[in-house]
């Protein structure tokens, strides 16, 4: 049996054998004419493959105090934060960016490799101010290409010395007093702090992404102050409002003042008061803490904007042309809209308001209210990507130059509730005065401008009412926004009132169901007063002609976003409790995807 | 990549049709038909011919069925009408043929093999020219049976008598009674005619006339239809699909070697109502009658009655199992919900493969390649050693992805896991299997299988591609007796899982996963007559699960188990009464979990049924559903979405526990199967489906819970996490109405057809998630092909359609982490064919199969890879 089947295998075998490798010849030479198999279409297009992205790959360099360490468990505390801006569009006060792009951590171990680079526990003064340096590589994947053009990018970040950071909360998404900040700076030895712009490609063109690499992080200053925790004080404005006429800066200041009397008011120092305890209570409840008894990172520190970064102090958004510098803190107020309002792009709407510096003109350091001044004009942010598109509101009644200066909105102020975001904040000071030094009655021990009072060497009163300074250091843009989830019972179990709804800033209308401005027929929208003649005249309005040959670009830009607005009807009458009147926010969305009704009129140049 | 040109295919798949309705046409009336259909028709004309007296006739048609479909008890047949013919060498021949199959009668066919050869012997003796004789020397006496032959005829009637007694078997106790008889007769030389020669007297006539020799007791005819089609999965016994109390369908082995597929979840989609999802090269995601998904759960798919289904996902899959097509028997489906008698997971339908039993004295080796890196090696060889029947078979098979995910060129993307980045599947496997008869009743069985692979498959929620790489195993071990049967199992998956493609920094869902299940079953089968007949069946099982899975909390046991009941009355043979009744005890459930099932089935005719039934089935959460805890990855490298399983969902969020998913299913089936050139099967059914486990929308941490230790960072994965994802019960009803018909035809010999067509539609109340569940395709049309050309030729083709889709999947996003997205595919066409040829007596066979004939670049799930051709030449050599 075993011979047949060995037979029949040979027999079988020699006729088989041709056609089998004759088979298998053809397959094998198909198969290696085939090479790769296709990629995918992109996710985008329907496929399965990730669309490209830009990838950062760098190095941090820490330069600060050496860690702290849970040495129970082996650990080193904190982390690398490094965040993500558009370069056209940063943060206030350089930009209007609200939250960054990206976000990438490096765990503190891949910093610090070894226990050894521990803080001691009980470390002394000296022990403290070691500085240590140290670095880590960094890959920063999955980053957003530009879209029909090529995109710059830059990097702010800081080294999270006691963890209390959480980038989805208001409360907790910046750096706190001890953090280490810094950035991809274009020049660590300037005077001047300057973001290095990262290139990428526009997606179009970079189908296989694209890697930019040697991109140097650095961290090495310390934030020298908490975040400016505070409650407002303050009355409605007038949607009516104009700008005071007078020349008289003071003067100007106190009337604009008095049109809605405005404080920023720190949190007691002493714990046991009952809003400090109340808000440390919140603060505990969300993780997190704040020192508000150190006098040197609990004040507001009243220091020169220069956003542009030209070295010199840049001129209030709205007050420049009345001769106001800027100062911090910035303090900037934007309309909550209703969700029918933001699906269907009902633009944005700030105001800036201004320190009112003037009463004290050399007072720097402030506790613990600060007095701020709310000028009666607005911003409407018609395109977030373009500067071009911050078009002015202003209410009719002002001179013909505000008109005419620039392209504008001529309307009333939108009514309604207006949250508040307060930049602040000091990072690489060092701390003067406040009582450190001790003296003697000559003073001879007391630097930095300080003076020996009562044995201590302090910052006189008339620039600061703590006694002590941060000298030098850089803003460090710490913000605080009302309300925020300490006001808010579905985030914490007790809320703080002032830190909530309560506090919303009101613009409200004394006449909320009359004409608004241009396209709604409002008085004083066609003419307005004109110092240079003494008299009333038309109002020339620009319209984007200021930009001459890209007028119809600006427009487009600009106008684009919002234009399907036009001809959507104003909002009836409304009012908030209290029975201050408004004008209605859209409530629902048609099925043309429009709100069904309008807060505000949009931009005449833009619905003409 | 060179693709098939698409606009050509479309006349190759006519010039396919066309060729094999040609041979249909020519050759149909000499061809050999479906093999199952063929050997019956051959047996049931032989099994006539011989009843009514023409036995060299009904011994060739046997003959026939047997070449055509080879079974022991053809055999038998054959043996027993060649001893009637009294051609005794034949007889003992095919008798000696039969009892190589080692069958539980094998000490009964020996006695009935000594009876012959003494009859042989006798004849022979009676052939012999008388010597020369001396008047005056007394003739001596000679017997038919010596001393020696007559105790062993009584010792085996012993026995026989024996087993009667422990099994209660009034049918052994004939056979033993009759057995005692005829050694009586022996021994005493009586009634029994007894060959008695006397030297000196004239012999007997040589060729005496039939029935003038005393009958040999040769047991009876093995008249069942041995080849009518059976099903072993539907009531947990050999019965016919017209019995069942479920829809079923069953795929041959012609079924399979004619379809070309190397991946057994493919040869699923031929069955109507089947969902049948290619989602990579080596990942198919099956569901029957709605409800299919990426690691589809509500299915369960056993080996041999092991079950394989991947408890931590979830799912099968189907490319770690240690088998090839080669090794597979059949394969039945069963429709409809069977929690009944297989528990936890047989949701929508249970597919139960059958593998080769060891014993059969074969030996093949199979190799293929084709484009896509496609590499196909199989070998087996089984056998039998006395009574020890064996089985080993190894294979290997290897191809590339349907489309990549990414190029070589992309530098944001990095490829860390496999060294071929083409790779969706490499694997080695191993299997084998032993049997041996302890007694007649008795039969003791063990079986291994080993699987070193590499697969590609899709994830679940927003997770996508991904890689696993590591070993598979499986030991099982059991008996079978005629009381029942007792059976242990070990299945184990160790792999180590990634991304392929990870964006560049790292793969944040790298993990390590071991899995270990023990089972151990035990059921109690009787058949007996109170009132009516019934076939009971009573059993309960153990399992015990571990898992140790980086995506999991913790590694994780559980233990199960099980009792089950079910009863056939019969009555009157026409109608059939089947209660089934099981509880499944589940660790993280508060109580049992009931499943019943009712059905009726009434057979009007001996080859129809009309079948109603009523039942319930569910899926209990799998580990990933109980306890993962992963921060998956978003966009922002810095943010993470935590997945958190029901378990730490509950103790970190309070969020409720899973219920188990259910579905109340009633069916009304008929089946037609008189005809001997068609069978048809209607069914159609309602499902009440709720309770489905779902991932829910991302839920924000809150300021709480940051406060309070949740959330925060993830030093693991660098990242914050911004929310949970957790399962939860969808609180959507879904009702479902559908029905399927399906046909197959055989018109002439050769040629073999099926069609089906499937119909399926949800009604959604309560949803907050979706507007609508279209994920099932309304409407699924199946149409195949297969000839079989008497000069060796075989052409299979198959085409399958399903109507359009929407899926509701997640996708990771900037803003919320997770969103859920609604994906619309439409329409879509799949035809897969293969040509073969068979030579050298059918040693050799030659084989080419084509997958998606016509390069349709079609998508079978909005995440799944294009699929695109795939060739595969074989090249096979049976050994008889």
């Amino acid at each position: 049996m075993k011979q047949h089947s060995s037979n029949t295998f040979i027999r079988a075998s020699l006729r088989v054998a041709p056609l089998a490798a004759s088979l298998l010849g053809l397959v094998l030479a198909g198969a290696a004419g085939c090479g790769d198999p296709d990629t995918d279409d992109f996710r985008s297009m329907g496929g399965t493959s990730p669309d490209p992205t830009g990838v950062i790959e760098g190095t941090v360099l820490y330069a600060g105090p050496r860690p702290q360490c849970d040495r129970e468990e082996g650990r080193v505390i904190g982390r690398v934060v490094l965040t993500l801006f558009n370069h056209a569009n940063p943060p206030a006060p350089e930009g209007g960016a609200t939250s960054a792009l990206n976000l990438l951590t490096v765990p503190g171990s891949l910093l610090f490799t070894s226990l050894d680079d521990c803080m001691p526990e009980d470390p002394t003064p000296e022990e403290r101010r070691v500085v240590v340096t140290r670095s880590t590589e960094f890959t920063w994947p999955e980053l957003p290409l530009g879209v029909g053009g090529p995109v710059q990018y830059q990097i702010r970040g800081f080294y999270d010395y006691d963890e209390d950071f959480n980038p989805f909360f208001s409360v907790s998404n910046l750096p706190t007093a001890g953090d280490i900040a810094g950035g991809a700076i274009l020049d660590p030895t300037a005077p001047i702090t300057r973001f290095l712009p990262i290139d990428f490609g526009a997606i179009e063109e970079r189908p296989d992404g694209e890697l930019v690499g040697g991109i140097s992080v650095t961290l090495g200053l310390p934030v020298s102050t908490e975040r400016p925790i505070f409650q407002i004080e303050t009355t409605p404005l007038s949607s009516e409002g104009t700008l005071p006429t007078t020349t008289d800066t003071v003067e100007a200041e106190r009337q604009l003042f008095e049109g809605a009397p405005t404080r920023l008011v720190l949190y007691d120092r002493n714990p046991d008061d009952p809003q400090t305890a109340a808000l440390l209570t919140a603060m505990g409840q969300g993780g997190l803490s704040v020192d508000t008894a150190n006098p040197f990172s609990y004040a507001w520190y009243v220091r020169e904007v220069d956003a542009n970064r030209d070295g010199a102090q840049d001129p209030h958004p709205i007050l420049g042309a009345q001769g106001i510098g800027w100062l911090t803190p910035i303090m900037l107020m934007e309309r909550i809209r209703s969700e029918a309002e933001t699906v269907t792009g009902v633009p944005r709407i700030l105001l800036i308001p201004s320190v009112r510096v003037t009463t004290t003109l050399l007072q720097r350091v402030w506790y613990p209210d600060i007095e701020m001044v709310i000028p009666p004009v607005a911003v409407m942010l018609t395109n977030g990507a373009d500067d071009r598109c911050q078009i002015p509101v202003i209410p009719p009644g002002n001179p013909t130059v505000f008109y005419e200066s620039s392209t504008v909105s001529c309307q009333e102020l939108p009514a309604g509730l207006y949250g508040i975001n307060v930049l602040h904040g000091v990072a690489g000071g060092a701390p003067v005065g406040g009582g450190l030094v001790a003296c003697t009655d000559m003073g001879m021990e007391c630097t930095g401008g300080t003076t020996c009072l009562d044995g201590r060497c302090q910052v006189p009163a008339a620039l600061s009412s703590t006694g002590g300074d941060l000298a030098g250091g850089t803003f460090s843009g710490q913000a605080w926004t009302v309300p925020n989830p300490l006001g808010d019972p579905s985030q914490i179990d007790d809320p703080v009132a002032e830190q909530g709804n309560a506090s919303l800033f009101v613009v409200q209308d004394p006449n909320p169901g009359g004409p608004v401005g241009r396209t709604d027929g409002r008085s004083g929208c066609d003419q307005a007063p004109d110092p240079a003649i003494m008299g009333i005249r038309d109002i020339e309005f620009r319209d984007f002609s200021e930009y001459g040959e890209e007028a119809e670009a600006a427009r487009a830009s600009c106008c684009g976003p919002v234009q399907h607005l036009c001809g959507v009807p104003l909002c009836p009458e409304a009012s908030l409790e209290g029975g201050l009147g408004i004008r209605g926010s859209a409530t629902t969305v048609t099925d043309d995807g429009l709100p069904n009704c309008l807060p505000f009129l949009i931009p005449a140049p833009c619905c003409s | 990549m060179r693709h098939l040109p698409k606009r050509r295919a479309p006349s190759r798949a006519r010039t396919t049709l066309l060729l094999g309705l040609l041979f249909a046409a020519l050759g149909g009336s000499v061809a050999q038909a479906d093999v199952r259909t063929e050997a019956r028709r051959h047996f049931r004309h032989g099994m006539q011919l011989i009843q009514d007296g023409s036995l060299d006739e009904g011994i060739a048609e046997l003959q026939v069925a047997y070449e055509t479909l080879p079974h022991p008890n053809v055999l038998y047949n054959i043996a027993r009408a060649y001893a009637d013919a009294q051609q005794y060498e034949n007889a003992l021949e095919y008798f000696e043929r039969y009892l190589a199959s080692d069958p539980p009668d094998r000490e009964e066919v020996q006695d009935i093999i000594r009876a012959v050869e003494a009859r042989v012997e006798t004849t022979q003796q009676t052939e012999t020219p008388p010597p020369a004789v001396t008047p005056e020397v007394a003739p001596p006496i000679e017997a038919l049976a010596t001393a020696e032959e007559i105790a062993a005829l009584e010792e085996s009637a012993n026995q026989i008598e024996t087993l009667a007694e422990a099994t209660q078997s009034d049918s052994l106790r004939e056979r033993a009674t009759r057995l005692r008889e005829v050694a009586r007769t022996l021994r005493e030389g009586g009634s029994t005619p007894v060959q008695v020669t006397q030297v000196g007297e004239a012999p007997p006539d040589t060729t005496p006339e039939i029935g003038e020799e005393p009958a040999l007791e040769l047991g009876a005819e093995r008249e069942e239809d041995i080849y009518e089609e059976q099903v072993v999965s539907a009531s947990r016994f050999a019965q016919s699909p017209l019995d069942a109390p479920n829809a079923t369908t069953n795929i041959t082995r012609q079924d399979i070697r004619l379809s070309g597929h190397t991946n057994l979840g493919e040869l699923i989609r031929r069955v109507p109502g089947a969902d049948v999802m290619t989602l990579t090269p080596a990942d198919v995601s099956i569901s029957f009658r709605g409800f299919n998904q990426r690691l589809s759960p509500r299915t369960l798919v056993l080996i041999d009655g092991r079950s394989v289904y991947i408890d931590p996902l979830g799912a099968t899959l189907w490319s770690i199992l240690p088998f090839n097509p080669e090794d597979v028997e059949r394969i039945e489906v069963v429709r409809g919900p069977a929690s009944a008698l297989y528990g936890a997971d047989a949701f929508s339908g249970i597919i139960n493969i059958i593998t080769r039993a060891p014993g059969e004295p074969r030996t093949d080796v199979v190799l293929g390649g084709g484009n896509g890196g496609r590499i196909h090696g199989h070998v087996s060889t089984s056998g039998r050693v006395d009574r020890l029947g064996y089985r080993v078979a190894a294979g290997y098979n290897r191809q590339d992805r349907f489309t990549r995910e990414v190029d070589d060129d992309r530098v944001d993307h990095t490829f860390t896991f496999p060294r071929d980045r083409n790779l969706a599947l490499e694997g080695v496997h191993l299997n084998g299997g032993l049997r041996y008869r302890l007694t007649p009743e008795v039969e003791a069985y063990a079986q291994a299988g080993f699987n070193q692979n590499t697969q590609n498959f899709q994830g679940t929620g927003p997770l996508r591609d991904f890689l696993a790489s590591g070993p598979t195993s499986h030991a099982m071990a059991g008996l079978t007796t005629s009381w029942g049967s007792l059976r242990m199992f070990w299945n184990r998956v160790a792999s180590v899982v990634g991304l392929p493609a990870p964006a560049r920094g790292g793969d944040a869902l790298h993990a390590r996963f071991e899995w270990n299940t023990y089972d151990i079953e035990g059921e109690l089968a009787r058949e007996f007559h109170f009132l009516v007949d019934h076939n009971l069946h009573l059993g309960a099982s153990y399992r015990r699960k571990q898992i140790d899975w980086d995506y999991l909390d913790q590694e994780r046991f559980e233990n199960h188990g099980a009792v089950f009941f079910q009863d056939t009355l019969s009555i009157f043979d026409k109608l059939h009464i089947v209660g089934s009744f099981r509880l499944d005890f589940h660790p993280l459930l508060d109580g049992p979990v009931f499943s019943p099932r009712g059905a009726v089935v009434v057979r009007p005719t001996e080859g129809q049924s009309i079948r109603a039934s009523v039942g319930t089935a569910f899926r209990t959460q799998t580990f990933l559903e109980s306890y993962i805890n992963l921060n998956n990855p978003t966009p922002l490298a810095g943010v993470g979405v935590t997945a958190l399983g029901s378990e730490p969902a509950a103790n970190l969020l309070d969020a409720p526990r899973l219920k188990p998913e259910s579905i109340l299913s009633a069916e009304f089936g008929y089946r037609f199967a008189e005809s001997e050139y068609f069978d048809a099967e209607l069914s159609a059914y309602y499902n009440h489906v709720t309770d489905l486990v779902i991932l829910s929308q991302v839920s924000p941490f809150t300021l709480g819970d940051f406060g309070a230790g949740r959330g925060g960072y993830d030093p693991g994965t660098a990242s914050y996490d911004l929310g949970t994802i957790t399962f939860s019960n969808d609180p959507a009803e879904f009702d479902v109405v559908g029905g399927e018909i399906a046909t197959r035809i055989y018109p002439v010999t050769g040629l073999d057809i099926y069609a089906n067509y499937a119909f399926n539609k949800t009604f959604l109340t309560n949803s907050q998630l979706r507007s609508s569940e279209e994920r099932t395709s309304r409407h699924k049309f199946n149409l195949g092909v297969q000839y079989r050309a008497p000069f060796g030729l075989d052409i299979g083709v198959d085409f399958h359609w399903a109507g359009a889709q929407v899926w509701l999947e997640q996708e990771f996003d900037a803003i919320e982490g997770v969103r859920f997205t609604e994906f619309e595919l439409p329409a879509n066409y799949l035809i897969n064919a293969r040509i073969g040829t068979r030579i050298a007596n059918d040693r050799v066979e030659l084989g080419l199969s084509v997958f998606n004939l016509t390069n349709n670049k079609i998508r079978q799930h909005p995440y799944a890879q294009r699929l695109s051709t795939r060739v595969l030449a074989t090249v096979g050599y049976h050994f008889q």
